[in-house]
């Protein structure tokens, strides 16, 4: 009751001060806007808690019904404005996911991940597209005056993109849960490591696409090799981060947190300003993937030192208002004019891609040698989508102006029905794994203390 | 991309700067001329910092980087506001000395009218077009005057031997109670003059003063009812973070002042909140406090101009004026109470020492109107509290020393 009523002085504070004229202070917009976010998402996690959801959903929800297709209470101005904290989030939880996979722990479940990813893989990226390549071209009107081949380079982005899951919901579900065990480890090393797998499957299907769409055109092999590159520079500045950040901890210790969050920044931005360096300079579309970065950043603290633990307890400081700001304005995000405007088309394939997802985890699960109780289940972990699918139809977007405006309205459609149920299908999944342990602390998982802060000098007034 | 890398510079900075006491000390042990290890302990050195690193000096924070810093602005008033604002408990006020209180805020209304009147006239005279801004300008001036910092008490008695620490205990506690309070003066002075109708296209004052007062208890009533569950310390900090936030920015959206809301909202917590929530709630502010106030200062001093020779004189001006200010009205304040109150002849020149809330105070005033007067009052708060900040505790060990 307290926060239902709580949730009502937001929202009327929010209202109010969308009626009044502005001043004329810099950023004074930006600072409510991220005050609204994280105080709305805050008290909708708790109240979607109650009813046995996750508290991600209650964010999401959150974000959705201020932002600008329900209530409008967020504007897209005002969304876009904290772009900034956004890429940063994505960054910081993409650290968080690496610090989650503990190769002890991975190296008996390798080849049930390996499994899992392989079927998954086959079974959804064909499903999906023999489903838009016979169904499709019949619900979407943009396959009008495509050739056959044509319409196959579509119906394999589909695919690809159907295979894109959300590692930032995942985490938070497993950081909201405490979950830990073989299945939660399965389900985290598989969508981890398929952020990888989709970039090179989009990078292969794009370049095929390119091709039939552009007959003229040469096959990509140099766009190939840039993929390459990509995967092959952001992993290697992943390590190079993780091993400042282990030195970092080892040695000086203090504010962790804050130092996490910078170097989740910096990570953010230089991959952005490398990319626009090198095209600039050396003419090389390479762009760095700050996810990829970060993982193996995140990765190597937790594999390749003993700062691993430690990492965990700073991460588990700074991780809820950056997970409550992320996905309230990947709510607000949502948008409910692309659903309604492809409707069937979107519905039938989220439900296309969750059989597949469902076919394909229980055959990776039982090829690994899982138990039947566990694959049975396994599917329920991977219908999450949200930000690399996202990002990959912009990109289709900008690379094929004419139909891809309705490809990536079809995509943003399906992807949103699929971030708010996945995160559902994941809690229930862990739950029914026996894995969820709700009441545990950071601090009942190990003794190091994650840097502290204290009374110094400097003091206002 | 500048951005970023000037956040994560300046992130780097402020934490440097909140967490590395013992280089700082080792810096302060060098015997710098003219009193400059007194500003490296002070936490003031930051703004020099900012200085530095800003488009007056090295250009590495420019314009349009600090526009997209200006969120750790409003913060970091929020922030100072509200942490100020939860000293305010009723049960603890009442337990102080009635006879204290007086004075000690008596004191910081007479330093801030006897540098807010003269200055009144002198921007009237020598800012022509903003005519209008004078009388809020010499009212932020007078009230960053009004009031006195922790850091150069602090400063003073880490220095103090044993024996020496307790025969001069009373006194010191004293400027300690001294510097709690009066920082009420200047936060509700900035307050009011942010609610003049010149600011708020005519409205008139008394329904914007109402607006601060009502979104500081709204803000306040939110935060004790989100606390009023058993939360967890992430919990809370995400509560405490979302409510400075929207607290600091929808006062600055409005044109209202940051410090006068969170101050109403720290006081609503501190009254109304548990016991447990109370002391949970003080814990974290004072944990985020270092990095926050750092963070703020590099900003500020980034966007800081310190301007022409105008300026120089009105500092001139202003740091004679507080002097007298703070001698007169410590001594007028405290005479009458010589017999009830430890005996400090000179407590005036114990009460110098200047920082972060007046330039909080400052800063308010320039966040919600940018012009050529409120830089000037920038400038001269700026350049008013590094001068005191060098000189103060030498002063202060004098009035402790003639301390009984």
């Amino acid at each position: 009751m307290r926060r239902l009523l709580a949730l009502a002085v937001i929202v009327a504070l929010a209202w109010l001060s969308q009626r009044a004229s502005a001043g004329v202070a810099p950023a004074a917009h930006a600072t409510l806007v991220a005050g609204i976010v994280m105080l709305a998402g805050y008290v909708a996690g708790h109240l979607v808690a109650r009813l046995g959801l996750p508290r991600i959903s209650g964010y999401l929800l959150a974000g959705l019904v201020l932002g600008p297709h329900v209530a409008g209470l967020l504007s897209q101005g005002a969304i876009d404005e904290l772009h900034f904290l956004n890429e940063l989030a994505v960054c910081f939880i993409a650290l968080a996911a690496g610090s989650e996979l503990r190769l002890g722990e991975l190296r008996g479940r390798l080849r049930v991940i390996g499994a899992t990813i392989a079927c998954l893989v086959a079974v959804v990226l064909t499903a999906v597209t023999s489903f838009v390549y016979f169904v499709g071209y019949r619900l979407l009107p943009f396959s009008a005056g495509m050739s056959d081949f044509q319409w196959l380079g579509v119906a394999v982005l589909f695919g690809v993109l159907a295979v894109a899951r959300s590692p930032a919901s995942a985490i938070a579900i497993i950081r909201e849960t405490r979950a830990r065990g073989p299945f939660t480890e399965m389900a985290l090393g598989v969508t981890v490591a398929m952020d990888a797998v989709v970039i090179i499957l989009f990078a292969v299907g794009l370049s095929f696409c390119e091709s039939v769409m552009h007959p003229g055109a040469t096959p990509g092999l140099g766009f190939l090799a840039a993929v390459a590159a990509e995967l092959v520079a952001g992993l290697a500045l992943g390590v190079a981060v993780g091993r400042g950040l282990a030195f970092y901890m080892a040695r000086v210790r203090t504010e962790l947190p804050v130092v996490l969050l910078g170097t989740a920044l910096l990570v953010a931005e230089l991959s952005h300003g490398m990319a626009g360096y090198l095209y600039t300079t050396l003419g090389l579309a390479i762009k760095l993937e700050p996810l990829l970065i970060c993982v193996t950043a995140g990765f190597t603290v937790q594999n390749f030192s003993d700062q691993g633990e430690r990492s965990i307890r700073a991460l588990d400081t700074v991780n809820l208002p950056v997970f409550v700001l992320f996905f309230c304005l990947a709510g607000a995000h949502i948008d409910l004019n692309a659903v309604r405007a492809t409707g069937v088309v979107a519905l039938a394939l989220v439900l296309v891609r969750a059989a597949a997802v469902f076919s394909g985890a229980s055959l990776g699960g039982r090829l690994g040698g899982d138990p039947p109780a566990r694959y049975r289940l396994a599917g329920l972990a991977f219908l999450t989508q949200a930000g690399v699918a996202l990002g990959l139809s912009m990109e289709v977007l900008s690379r094929f102006p004419g139909w891809g405006e309705q490809f990536a309205t079809t995509v943003v459609a399906v992807v949103a029905v699929n971030e708010i149920i996945g995160p559902i299908a994941l809690r229930h999944a862990l739950g029914r794994a026996g894995e969820v342990r709700l009441g545990v602390t950071a601090d009942d998982e190990g003794p190091a203390s994650a840097g502290s802060t204290g009374p110094g000098e400097a003091r206002p007034g | 991309m500048k951005l970023v890398l000037a956040a994560a510079l300046v992130t780097a900075l402020a934490f440097l700067g909140s967490r590395l006491p013992v280089l700082k000390r080792r810096l302060a042990s060098v015997p710098w001329p003219l009193g400059v290890q007194n500003l490296l302990l002070s936490g003031t050195e930051f703004v020099l910092v900012g200085l530095v690193l800003g488009h007056a000096g090295l250009g590495i924070l420019d314009q349009r980087t600090l526009t997209g810093l200006f969120p750790f602005v409003g913060m970091g008033l929020a922030w100072i506001g509200l942490l100020f604002g939860v000293q305010w408990e009723a049960r603890v006020l009442r337990s102080l000395s009635s006879a204290g209180v007086a004075p000690a805020l008596g004191q910081s209304l007479v330093t801030g009218m006897a540098v807010a009147i003269p200055f009144y006239f002198l921007f009237d005279w020598l800012f022509p077009l903003e005519r209008g801004l004078a009388l809020i300008g010499a009212v932020a001036v007078g009230a960053a005057a009004s009031d006195t910092a922790h850091s150069g008490l602090a400063l003073v008695v880490r220095h103090l031997g044993g024996a020496d620490q307790t025969r001069r205990q009373p006194a010191v506690q004293l400027l300690r109670y001294i510097t709690d309070l009066d920082g009420l003066v200047g936060v509700v002075a900035i307050g009011v003059a942010a609610c003049v109708p010149v600011l708020h296209r005519g409205q008139p004052l008394p329904f914007w003063l109402a607006a601060s007062v009502g979104l500081g208890l709204g803000v306040g009533l939110l935060v004790v009812l989100l606390v009023a569950h058993r939360v967890g310390e992430d919990e809370l900090r995400l509560i405490l973070l979302g409510a400075v936030l929207f607290s600091g920015g929808l006062s600055l959206y409005l044109s209202l002042s940051p410090l006068l809301v969170n101050l109403v909202a720290g006081a609503a917590i501190a009254n109304l909140a548990g016991d447990r929530a109370r002391a949970t709630i003080r814990t974290a502010l004072m944990r985020g406090e270092h990095a926050i106030y750092v963070l703020f200062l590099l900003v500020v001093g980034a966007d800081w101009s310190p301007g022409s020779p105008t300026v120089a004189g009105l500092v001139a001006a202003y740091l004679i004026l507080r002097t007298a200010g703070k001698l007169v009205g410590g001594w007028l304040c405290f005479w009458p109470l010589r017999g009830q109150l430890p005996r400090a002849p000179h407590l005036g020149l114990g009460l110098l020492s200047h920082g972060g809330m007046a330039i909080a105070i400052v800063v308010n005033l320039q966040q919600i109107h940018r012009s050529e007067l409120t830089d000037a009052v920038i400038s001269i708060v700026l350049v008013g509290v590094v001068v005191s900040e060098l000189v103060s505790p030498s002063l202060l060990r004098r009035a402790l020393g003639r301390a009984p």
